[in-house]
């Protein structure tokens, strides 16, 4: 018995002990960008401006996000590269240049971890600007615990619903690189009216970011007098779509709509084409926005005239009025990230780094209301090789408007390329329809 | 409800209920267990001064609780649920749903996330009746079926379906903190219960051998069932906690298996059946995963790996067991 | 008094005046698929009384005790306790009820000590006797504190005796606790038995092998073959019997 209580003490104080441990383990490794930090958050223009301008971001190294999460990361650690080789960005509070740290953690594409990292990066690492990972499911997390610290969080690509709600009243979130979701169909709404679609068949992702876009288009095609005749979800997880092919086929809609990740519409794709069946009009979430895997995955044949949103890089703005155009983009990015193809995310990574810079060039000093005030200030002011960017009051982003692409054959016939076809003004060819 | 002839605590013939609480401090190992659950509240209840991350306080705390919760199931009864995160789910959103749809207030809330996972568990009960790898796969395809439920669009209205829940209405990181830790106090204070009543004796029967239970006049069913509701509410509790605390969050996010895997994997590092085996194999292993996690990402799934190979080669009955033979090798 | 039964039933009854019909097993039958375990056997005991239960392996003894302790349920067929229909009930209430039994192999409670594997059945089982009595009267009294599964074959099958008899049964089903024993150990079990049937009125039912067990505990044998009972009376007659010998050589 004497043995036992010696164990529980001795186990607990290695169990405080071990905490301890840790924590300052972690400390040592922050402190390095931790004692410029700290100063320049708490002092902001009174004091004496901070060497360096810390960014903490996550990105995930593995796990079910790590295909768009690494993109992206790479995107920003190439606007902080650009930004300190021309000697840093330009911070109003101060009246001058001052080149960027990053600071950054692999969340693994977990949620529970995301949270401890972002918490950590906030208190122990005392960031100036805090920039979240890619999509909405490991942006979460970060919502609350920037709320929590009165941080800043500079949502790259979380476009979650719940997140811009004017009821949660919270001042301290803007989303820099995409629009929020539920506004992603609307030129597709009208693009499908002017070619006289009538029948529309959904079926969607039971996921914030597929059904947002699939309420959209319901009420939008309602709006428009075009019937849905068929609109379901299936579980995010899913890669079979065999059967459903066969139950969209059986209502002969004049267009199919497939929207879920990429991985969904490469399994959709695949299927649709293996099984024969044709529809006039298909159009699936993103082989506008990663051409390149889409089409290595699903074959030139399949993705043939098929339709997606056109983003960046098939949407082509050279000349932005900050940062690089696409064309300069591309080519110093290929080099620095010794990639051949660039695609949509490493593209919004840049882009969120653009939006950073323009907080810190407008913001009265380094608090975080007044970064927030600096973006906000700059809504409609400026563009990015994205687009037009606009924010409204809940920080949710509203420019940067996806057209209609359509996947065209290419001139060589054993690929295909993103071609935008609506609206109008923004074409770079004429759309196929029906598809032959 | 209880029969005459069936009680879930026996009394033991000729024995007052005073001298049973006599007894019961007299008994060493009671009143180290019980120092265990007072120094873990206190380490908590202060962490905040001496740590600053609390998500990482937080998610230990929760952690803690699950790994209980399996303590309770496996180490108890012998029932390895690999769909555990489904009831950290229902009470996850039992609080957000209570608190967001029908308004009442976080505390109310918490305990709609403990009812949810209760009332999940006497649906599920019957899963009982599945032995070993049979019942570990059943609880994980219940698990699967609770997130589809969810984040169902036709459940849109209830759950908010696969937007996601968002707690702002009742938002409060001081409150969820101290409510995280009375959770972990709490749930801490049944397992130590557990360990040195007849109730958790009995459980320890059962998981022995069912026949001899039933013949010492256990119900066998009774207990069992009575035990998986009090692991699963602990769960809930962890998950409605959790809730409070991260405020925002998607149906994949509470119903991860991953979460399961990790409880499990503390829990058995620990040592199971202890009060104390499932608090340091938590502290232990969640502190190296975070460590690794910052510093060396890189390695990450290296060292963890290999460190769980380790474990189930050479430590099989856990850290607890490997305390417990040093010093019993010392004293001799 | 008690109705006389047909002459094809069993009775252990010594003086059958004052005896009291405790346990009647009537007509019962159990399949296990298509593989009659029971067929049609009945069995009666009055109280405070030991009756044998032997047989050849496979001849359904076994059988007969799960289906009285609630086990293994009767295809047809009643088992009666103080005249009660008991058919069918869980094992714990027939525990309540005062029927308890040892197993073949002792399944005592591993991870518990000796003490605490009484302890649970006494507080569950509703037992009268105190936890140290019936250690004391098992002779494990010395091995209270330790853990159960430390102990030897012989000291399990003691521990699963005592597990038992802390629920204050009236009617002990006791399976081949002789098997595995040494011959002193045999001696001591047996006469333990004997002293707890005679000092608290417990009646048994006895499956064993090895006859000079059983002819220490009791005269009246029940001759099970393939699920049927082929002879009943003493176990004098028993082994006289052709039939009997036959079944016990050929097996």
């Amino acid at each position: 018995m004497k043995i036992k209580t010696k164990l529980h003490v001795t186990l607990v104080t290695g169990a405080v002990l071990a905490a301890a441990c840790g924590s300052s383990s972690k400390t040592t490794t922050a402190t390095t960008v931790a004692s410029s930090a700290t100063s320049a958050a708490a002092g902001a223009a009174a004091g004496p401006a901070p060497a360096a301008i810390t960014v903490g971001t996550l990105y995930a190294g593995t796990g079910s996000f790590a295909v768009s999460s690494l993109p992206e990361y790479e995107g920003i650690k190439f606007w902080v590269h650009e930004v300190d080789a021309s000697g840093g960005a330009y911070v109003k509070a101060y009246n001058k240049k001052i080149p960027i740290k990053l600071v950054s953690y692999n969340d693994q594409s977990s949620t529970s971890t995301a949270g401890t990292l972002y918490t950590q990066l906030i208190t122990q690492n005392h960031v100036n600007i805090l920039m979240s990972d890619f999509g909405s499911v490991l942006t979460a997390p970060a919502v609350t615990i920037a709320k929590e610290n009165k941080q800043l969080l500079f949502d790259v690509s979380g476009t979650g619903t719940t997140f811009f709600q004017a009821s949660n009243n919270d001042p301290y979130i803007v989303l820099t690189s995409l629009p929020v979701s539920s506004i992603w169909p609307q030129p597709a709404v009208a693009f499908m009216k002017s070619v006289g679609i009538k029948n529309v068949a959904i079926i969607y992702g039971a996921n914030d970011f597929d059904q947002a876009q699939a309420n959209t288009y319901k009420q939008g095609l309602a709006a428009e007098g075009i019937n849905v005749s068929f609109f379901q979800s299936v579980p995010t997880a899913t890669t079979s779509y065999t059967t459903l092919i066969q139950e969209v086929a059986a209502k002969k809609p004049d267009a199919f709509l497939e929207l879920g990740y990429e991985a969904n519409d490469i399994a959709f794709l695949k299927q649709l084409h293996s099984s024969g069946t044709k529809f006039p009009y298909v159009f699936t979430v993103f082989p506008g926005q990663n051409h390149s895997q889409v089409e290595a995955a699903v074959g030139a044949s399949g993705l043939a005239y098929t339709y997606t949103y056109g983003a960046p890089p098939a949407l082509v703005h050279n000349s932005p009025s900050v940062g690089l155009g696409l064309s300069s983009f591309t080519t110093a990015f290929e080099s620095y990230a010794s990639k051949t193809h660039i695609n949509f995310e490493d593209i919004a990574g840049y882009n969120a780094g653009l939006v950073v810079q323009q907080a810190l060039a407008n913001a009265a000093s380094l608090s975080q209301t007044d970064l927030r005030a600096g973006v906000l200030s700059q809504s409609g002011k400026f563009s990015t090789l994205i687009g037009p960017f606009s924010m409204n009051a809940q920080g949710a982003q509203t420019g940067f408007p996806l057209p209609v692409a359509q996947l065209l054959p290419a001139s060589s016939g054993s690929a295909t390329k993103v071609t935008i076809v609506w609206p109008k003004s923004k074409a770079t060819g004429t759309a196929v329809y029906p598809a032959p | 409800m209880l029969r005459d002839d069936e009680t879930l605590v026996g009394e033991i013939p000729g024995t007052a209920s005073k001298d049973r609480v006599t007894q019961l401090f007299r008994n060493r190992s009671f009143v180290g267990d019980a120092a265990v659950a007072l120094v873990l509240i206190g380490v908590f209840a202060f962490g905040r001064s001496f740590e600053a991350n609390t998500l990482l306080l937080v998610n230990l705390m929760v952690y803690m609780i699950l790994a209980q919760g399996i303590n309770v199931s496996y180490g108890f009864t012998g029932y390895l649920p690999f769909g555990f995160v489904g009831f950290f789910g229902a009470g996850a959103y039992g609080m957000a749903v209570s608190t967001s749809k029908f308004h009442v207030g976080a505390y109310p809330g918490l305990v709609a996330g403990v009812v949810v996972s209760v009332v999940v568990a006497l649906i599920l009960s019957p899963l009982l009746r599945l032995r070993g790898s049979y019942f570990a796969i059943a609880s994980l395809a219940a698990a699967e079926a609770l997130v589809l439920l969810v984040s169902n669009p036709s459940a849109q209205g209830i759950t908010n379906g696969a937007y996601g829940a968002n707690l702002s209405s009742v938002f409060n990181p001081g409150a969820s903190y101290v409510s995280t830790v009375v959770a972990l106090g709490l749930v801490t204070a049944a397992v130590v219960w557990l360990k040195h009543s007849p109730f958790g004796l009995a459980l320890r029967a059962i998981k022995a051998d069912r026949s001899s239970a039933a013949m010492s006049g256990i119900n066998v069913v009774r207990v069992r069932t009575f035990a998986w509701v009090i692991s699963a509410a602990m769960a809930g509790l962890g998950g409605a906690c959790y809730a409070w605390v991260i405020s925002v969050f998607y149906p994949g996010d509470v119903f991860s298996l991953t979460t399961s895997v990790f409880a499990i994997i503390f829990a058995l590092f620990g040592g199971i059946g202890t009060v104390v085996g499932p608090i340091v194999g938590t502290v232990v292993l969640y502190g190296i995963y975070n460590a690794i996690g910052i510093t060396v990402p890189q390695y990450f799934q290296l060292i963890y790996g290999l460190l769980i190979v380790v474990i189930v080669l050479f430590v099989p009955r856990g850290l607890a067991s490997l305390g417990a033979s040093v010093f019993g090798r010392m004293s001799r | 008094m008690i109705p006389q039964e047909q002459s094809s039933t069993a009775v252990a009854a010594g003086p059958a005046s004052t005896a009291v019909r405790l346990l009647e097993v009537r007509s019962v039958s159990v399949m296990f698929g298509t593989f009659m375990a029971l067929d049609d056997v009945s069995v009666n005991l009055d109280g405070g009384r030991a009756l044998g239960l032997v047989g050849p392996n496979g001849s359904g003894k076994t059988t007969l005790i799960n289906v009285v302790t609630g086990l293994v349920a009767a295809k047809r067929g009643k088992v009666l306790f103080d005249r009660e229909d008991v058919s069918g009930r869980a094992p714990h209430r027939l525990a309540h009820l005062g029927i308890n039994r040892t197993f073949q192999i002792p399944k005592p409670f591993t991870g518990l000590t000796v003490r605490q594997n009484v302890e649970v059945a006494a507080r569950y089982g509703k037992g009268r006797r105190s936890v140290e009595e019936i250690l004391a009267l098992t002779r494990l009294d010395r091995v209270g504190s330790r853990s159960s599964e430390e102990l030897t074959a012989a000291e399990q099958k003691k521990l699963d005796l005592a597990r038992a008899l802390s629920t204050a049964p009236r009617l002990l089903c006791v399976d081949e606790l002789g098997a595995g024993l040494s011959v002193s150990e045999l001696d001591e079990v047996a006469l333990m038995l004997r002293d707890v049937s005679e000092r608290w009125g417990i009646a048994l039912l006895v499956v064993e092998h090895l006859m000079g067990f059983l002819e220490r505990v009791t005269e009246d044998v029940v001759v099970l073959n393939a699920g049927q009972v082929i002879f009943e009376g003493s176990l004098v007659d028993a082994l006289r019997q052709p039939n009997v010998i036959q079944v016990f050589l050929g097996g």
